[in-house]
């Protein structure tokens, strides 16, 4: 129990210290609830919308996942070749009785496959980005036959891990680097376009989360003393 | 006798009020969120196991308590608590030499079964299924090592599937739900409990009138 209440006590103390830390200290917690669109049948595939909440707002965002080598849908034939070639690729079926589904990770274990990329940008150009970490939708398979059919598909859970890279980095947040992530709903609004409604909960209640320092952050070469010295000159 | 038969239209009456007001409290569609805390450990809970309650969200979840427990076959007992961590870093701790981070996967590839989480809610009833697990942690100095203190703080992130299994008011529901979290450890070195905060949503439909699906979703199957 010690034990306990003492990592609780340390995990909150880091909390409220990051959360009470004036802009330009060295952690920084940020928060987000992000509303936007996209598809997979665009290339490559970009969800992008605003930050509908959170510290953050306002301000807007995009994902976009590499699709070098996945084929163009062909119009005039059915199925659609562009998803039937995500389907195989990067969806695993998971025949747990009664939870049956099929996750979907980007990038898939394919060696040399890249990470799908991600951006904030709060205007006046204070953006933050990078790579993500883990890029995971879920797909329900409600009925348990082993078919993903149209209902199954038009209501899909994600999960995105967001690693911040100094290189994206301008404005307030060019010496900034960190973690975080976000979890939301991918819900078909068109079939024939393919267009997804992106949601990350919520505009009360914004659940998307950044974990940024401005201490030893890199880019590449460089260490991050050097973005602490441009924000200090361009002050 | 009269008296007798308004007592017990008033009591049916209430009975359907009652009946009624739960149906609406818990429609065909039910989209929850909420957030979580708790403790948990790789390393000296066999198998591993993070725990806690439900402290902000929905009412109907809220006060409920949660799980999720990992399936450990095969790793070192936690008697040995340094090798069973070695085992769990080498198997699971996959390294990124550019962005210098760990990601930790646990789901039905890297283990022999899927992670599996639970809800106990005192008055609405049960829920659980499978998710999958995924951990991020910083290489603070870039050195590729994995030192004690950038096991202090990491994030954790995963979507999970809502089995058809549920007790009480959850009893019809099934569906998916994603979360997202952070964990703090004030002293990994000596294997302290993992302290875990986060958020989760869960998408959740009647699977009681999915039932006609699966049976034509089975019948589809054979012919195929």
């Amino acid at each position: 129990m010690f034990k306990q209440l003492t990592a609780a006590g340390v995990g909150l103390c880091l909390l409220l210290a990051a959360l009470s830390a004036p802009a330009g200290a060295a952690l920084l917690v940020e928060t987000f609830a992000l509303s936007g669109t996209g598809s997979f049948m665009d290339s490559p595939p970009y969800f992008s919308g605003t930050i509908i909440s959170g510290t953050l707002s306002p301000a807007t965002f995009w994902f976009r996942i590499d699709d070098s080598g996945w084929p163009a849908d062909d119009p005039f034939t059915t199925p659609n070749e562009r998803w039937e070639y995500i389907f195989a690729n990067y969806f695993q079926y998971d025949p747990t009785p009664g939870a049956e589904g099929w996750d979907g990770h980007f990038p898939s274990s394919t060696p040399g496959e890249l990470a799908p990329e991600w951006r904030f940008d709060a205007g006046s150009g204070d953006i933050c980005g990078g790579l993500t970490t883990s890029f995971t939708i879920t797909i329900p398979d409600l009925n348990a036959n082993g078919i993903l059919e149209d209902n199954e598909y038009a209501n899909k859970v994600f999960s995105i891990g967001l690693f911040c890279y100094i290189n994206f980095g301008t404005g307030e947040f060019e010496s900034f680097c960190g973690q975080g992530n976000c979890a939301g709903t991918l819900d078909l609004v068109d079939e024939e376009t393919g267009l997804e409604e992106f949601y990350v909960p919520s505009a009360a209640s914004p659940s998307g989360r950044l974990y940024l320092r401005d201490t030893n952050c890199h880019t590449g070469d460089e260490e991050s003393s050097w973005g602490e010295v441009k924000r200090i000159h361009t002050r | 006798m009269k008296q007798h038969v308004k007592t017990i239209l008033l009591i049916g009456s209430l009975m359907t009020l009652c009946a009624g007001n739960a149906l609406a409290q818990f429609p065909d569609s039910l989209f929850l969120e909420f957030d979580f805390e708790g403790f948990g450990n790789l390393v000296t809970m066999s198998p591993p196991r993070y725990e806690g309650e439900i402290v902000s969200g929905d009412s109907r979840l809220l006060g409920g308590a949660w799980w999720i427990e990992i399936d450990d076959s095969g790793w070192p007992p936690v008697g040995d608590p340094a090798a069973r961590w070695d085992y769990i870093f080498n198997t699971f701790f996959e390294y990124n030499s550019t962005l210098h981070f760990w990601t930790a996967v646990f789901d039905q590839n890297t283990l022999p079964a899927k992670p599996v989480w639970d809800i106990d809610h005192p008055l609405n009833g049960t829920m659980g299924g499978t998710l999958v697990v995924s951990a991020t942690f910083t290489d603070d100095d870039m050195d590729g090592v994995f030192d004690v203190e950038e096991r202090m703080f990491g994030t954790f992130e995963g979507n999970l599937m809502v089995m058809k299994y549920g007790t009480g008011n959850f009893a019809k529901y099934c569906g998916d739900g994603a979360y997202n979290g952070a964990m703090f450890n004030d002293d990994p070195a000596n294997w302290f409990d993992d302290y875990v905060m986060g958020h989760c949503i869960l998408d959740l439909v009647n699977c009681a009138i999915g039932t006609e699906d699966v049976s034509w979703g089975g019948i589809k199957q054979l012919h195929r």
